[in-house]
């Protein structure tokens, strides 16, 4: 080798090391496992990723070969990573997520225009439903069809006289998928502009008031009422809260609110977390509800005493602590 | 907070599977979004270690009535809704499949991904699925600059592909004698920029390439280069290809600057 020929693969080599060396580092303080000497790792890190970053740009006006740059991009967008990171946010523990359930959310869902609308397009069909079927067994004919009224007859056929604790477990983990699966995907199809969120509350609406109305009138009502009872007011409102939550984020679109479209959907979305959450927790309790409560054999004295006790936790939740002035953060 | 840059230099950026990033450095440095397809494979391959769990799920709880079917359901529950959320958080957003693949979810910004990114992106699931097989989530993708589907774009995060060389790419197969042949070449010999890429692309794949494809892939470039530096015509082309190779990557004055202390 002449020298001109040694004098580069030193330099190389010194740079390679440089390199190889931020690539270590920046393993090392991805990994958490830096112990001691963690501010002496930092401090070398920042100075390697400033070199590395001149490094790129003379790569880059030298024009040396491709496979170079493009390791160089590689590392230099790792390190960058691991240099700005967004403030880190671990998962809430508990305090704060007390703050956030009792004092964050419920006044911003009461403030919330798309709740209202959201519990007029899922209560006003279900109502209206439910009394049409109620009067009209032609209407519920043409709604359900023969077949599902049987099925739902036969369901209902007789007093609820208790369950073995296996299927109890096995039909709320049935209620909590199909339950939460309803209002998860009713929440997510609201980014078509609101639509998907809409149709999905006034169809559910619609059906389950049908459901409701045609029960009710039939011979099987008393059954209906005592295993519906207790669980109804949660599962509801939950689906009712995913809807608002899937309405604000289509909404976000039209009123952007002076943010670009992009911008103001990525705020709302992460603004609807708790929201989905709250509804989450409420169909999750219904489920628990459903599974275990509603077929017991209890007199329906007890029934009505569940019904009427989660419909005040409702009503202390979105309204009492909802009025509260919203919490400033 | 670095700033995604709007449009370099040039008017247009160019139609590529590449996304710039300025650095507050004053660098701009790219990533290579990953497309629907590999994408795609990486979601088969998690609904793969899905299956896996509910076969080994339910081999495990086949005699236990009742509870084995309710504790199925929430597992599937789990791995529909959570599967993503946890692997992506607790992988820093990287699920079994994409790990596999070498994709990893990122902030549009170049920041690791936060949980309530992950929870948006992957809640929205179901809009992207619709109508079915991800029909608006493969349209988005493809319409989006950032190949993102709906779920990226409400959770501002884009899937990068993580190219890992090994190694820092080496000058290892210099032929031998190469050197009185380096020395024979004129000193202040410029090529032009597409031939020099060429030609530096070539240096770092030769080792990998096999006799009969380094020859074809170097017949075009042959008379340029001669031309340029004025050597015989009856030396082996893979030679001189490789000598101008060396050349242009030892340090003249200024490239010495790169290699400083």
């Amino acid at each position: 080798m002449t020298e001109r020929g040694q004098t580069q693969t030193l330099a190389l080599d010194r740079q390679t090391r440089r390199w190889l060396r931020l690539e270590h580092l920046t393993y090392l303080l991805g990994s958490s496992r830096v112990e001691g000497g963690a501010g002496r790792h930092v401090t070398q890190f920042c100075r390697l990723y400033r070199d590395l970053c001149s490094d790129l740009c003379l790569a880059n006006a030298r024009q040396l070969s491709e496979p170079v740059i493009q390791y160089l991009h590689s590392l230099v967008s790792r390190a960058h990573s691991q240099l700005y990171r967004s403030v880190a946010q671990p998962l809430p523990r508990w305090p704060r997520l007390r703050e956030i359930l009792l004092r964050d959310v419920p006044p911003r869902i009461y403030r919330d225009p798309c709740f209202r609308v959201a519990m007029v397009t899922f209560f006003l069909p279900f109502l209206l439903s439910m009394a049409l079927a109620y009067f009209e067994v032609d209407y519920s004919r043409a709604v359900l069809g023969e077949s599902m009224m049987s099925q739902l007859e036969s369901m209902y056929g007789e007093a609820p006289s208790g369950r073995n604790l296996p299927v109890n477990v096995a039909m709320s983990s049935f209620y909590i998928r199909n339950n939460l699966t309803i209002a998860l995907q009713c929440f997510a199809t609201g980014i078509f502009f609101g639509l998907g969120s809409v149709l999905s509350l006034f169809l559910n609406g619609f059906l389950l008031g049908a459901i409701f109305g045609c029960m009710l009138s039939s011979s099987c009502g008393p059954n209906f009422v005592t295993f519906v009872l207790s669980h109804a007011p949660f599962e509801l409102t939950g689906i009712a809260v995913a809807g608002a939550a899937g309405m604000k984020l289509g909404y976000s679109l039209v009123d952007t609110n002076g943010y670009s479209r992009l911008a103001a959907l990525r705020r709302t979305a992460r603004e609807s977390i708790p929201m989905i959450g709250v509804a989450s927790a409420l169909i999750l309790m219904a489920a628990f509800i459903e599974g275990f409560w509603s077929p017991l054999p209890v007199p329906i004295f007890f029934k009505y005493g569940l019904c009427a006790l989660s419909c005040a936790i409702l009503v202390v939740y979105f309204l009492v602590l909802g009025r509260r002035a919203p919490h400033e953060t | 907070m670095s700033i995604p840059a709007q449009s370099s230099a040039a008017a247009k950026p160019p139609l590529d599977t590449v996304m710039e990033l300025l650095t507050p450095e004053h660098v701009r440095f790219q990533y290579r979004l990953a497309g629907a397809g590999s994408r795609a494979f990486a979601f088969c391959l998690d609904a793969v270690v899905k299956s896996g769990a509910y076969i080994g799920f339910g081999l495990l709880t086949k005699y236990s009535e009742g509870f084995g079917w309710g504790s199925m359901l929430v597992l599937m529950f789990i791995l529909e809704w959570l599967y993503f959320v946890g692997f992506e958080i607790f992988w820093n957003g990287q699920s079994p499949g994409k790990r596999v693949l070498g994709l990893r979810v990122i902030g549009i910004d170049g920041t690791p991904l936060t949980w309530q990114q992950s929870v948006v992106r992957n809640l929205l699931r179901p809009a992207d699925q619709f109508p079915l097989v991800y029909g608006v989530g493969v349209i988005s993708a493809i319409l989006s600059s950032k190949a993102q589907r709906l779920g990226d774009m409400a959770a501002g995060t884009m899937v990068v592909v993580e190219d890992r060389p090994s190694r820092m790419p080496g000058r290892d197969d210099i032929p031998p004698d190469i050197e009185p042949l380096v020395m024979q070449l004129p000193a202040g010999m410029r090529l032009e920029r597409d031939l020099r890429q060429a030609v530096l692309l070539y240096g770092a794949k030769r080792a990998n390439l096999p006799a009969a494809l380094r020859e074809e892939l170097i017949r075009p470039l042959v008379p340029r280069l001669l031309a340029v530096t004025n050597m015989p015509q009856e030396l082996d082309p893979d030679r001189v290809v490789a000598a101008v190779c060396i050349a242009l990557t030892q340090p003249t004055g200024t490239e010495k600057e790169l290699g400083r202390d």
